[in-house]
């Protein structure tokens, strides 16, 4: 009764139910795999944070020197007043589309700090929701939500200031992206 | 006249083969439709092209590569030249009526109006032009 036809030789060329079940079987799993890919969103955050993080880095310093914007020209210090001005002099918006609730808070963070050669803090910035910024040290990517916590991008160059006597700074860029909502499967 | 034996035997491992074969087929249909549905391709576009205009730079002239949602569109009735539209900095795709998806880009550019690229007949191409210039000064 398992099988529908036999072969009267006797032989293995048999189709079985058993056959049947094991094709529909694979055939149902590779179906589900499918289909839970593709209804997930592509993830594109941490391309974004990358993006990003370039950005910053070329707008505060361009061809291995700082952008003067950084400084306040009439003592020489750096301008404290910077992250006042970053969305213009860098020509980023952190507008997004107002889905999510996402007018609500931002889905961004910058912070940029300026080190001496002996890793001295000397200046800093940051600009967006900094709420985000604890998501970048959390280092247990087998957690269960991880992939719905922002991410992040960081980035270190070397510059030289625009002073005659060209003293060096080590800057650390630090960027997060939230839009968890566009990008994972909650 | 006839082997009997032999033409069970052949007409067991043909249906068998086309048993297999239709199933086989059933599978790949399914899995080609899945990767290159409107809503799929509607997500893929806006987050290509807001990714392209991070990265852009003014005077920029970009020409994305559309033509599966072109196939889309046309399947679907739907304007092609409705396809992408621009808000502000969010992307919008579209290539079905009931379809639609939007992604911001953070890069304070323009993208003005993206227009499909058309040939010598004036037929689309399935290529879509964007032109990115500098956000004037208020």
């Amino acid at each position: 009764m398992n099988n529908i036809l036999r072969n009267k030789i006797g032989g293995d060329k048999v189709i079985s139910v058993y056959w049947f079940a094991i094709i529909v079987i694979v055939a149902g799993g590779v179906i589900a795999m499918v289909y839970t890919f593709y209804n997930s969103p592509y993830d594109v955050r941490e391309l974004e944070g990358e993006i990003l993080a370039n950005k910053v880095a070329d707008c505060v310093s361009f061809q291995g020197k700082l952008n003067k914007e950084l400084f306040n020209l009439s003592s020489g210090n750096f301008n404290e007043n910077f992250s006042e001005d970053f969305f213009e002099v860098c020509k980023i918006s952190f507008e997004t589309e107002n889905e999510n609730s996402w007018e609500e808070s931002e889905q961004f963070f910058v912070e940029t700090v300026f080190y001496d050669l002996d890793e001295n803090e000397i200046f800093s910035f940051s600009k967006g929701n900094l709420n985000l910024k604890s998501d970048c040290f959390i280092p247990d990517k087998k957690r269960k939500d991880y992939e719905k916590l922002s991410k992040c991008a960081e980035k270190r160059i070397y510059s030289v200031g625009i002073s005659e006597d060209e003293e060096q700074y080590l800057i650390k860029i630090l960027v997060g992206v939230d839009k968890a909502e566009k990008n994972v499967k909650i | 006249m006839f082997n009997k034996k032999g033409s069970s035997i052949l007409v067991e491992n043909v249906v068998f083969i086309i048993l297999n074969v239709v199933f086989l087929s059933i599978l790949i249909v399914f899995l080609l439709n899945q990767s290159s549905s409107g809503r799929v391709l509607e997500e893929k576009y806006a987050k290509e092209i807001s990714l392209i205009t991070d990265y852009a730079k003014p005077e920029m002239r970009i020409k994305i590569d559309m033509r599966k949602g072109f196939r889309i569109s046309e399947k679907n009735g739907f304007d092609f030249s409705e396809a992408v539209k621009v808000d502000g900095n969010v992307v919008f795709v579209k290539l079905t009526e009931d379809g639609g998806y939007s992604y911001s880009f953070f890069n304070n550019v323009n993208l003005n109006a993206p227009y499909p690229e058309t040939n010598f007949k004036n037929e689309y191409t399935g290529f879509y032009i964007l032109i990115i210039s500098e956000v004037e000064n208020e």
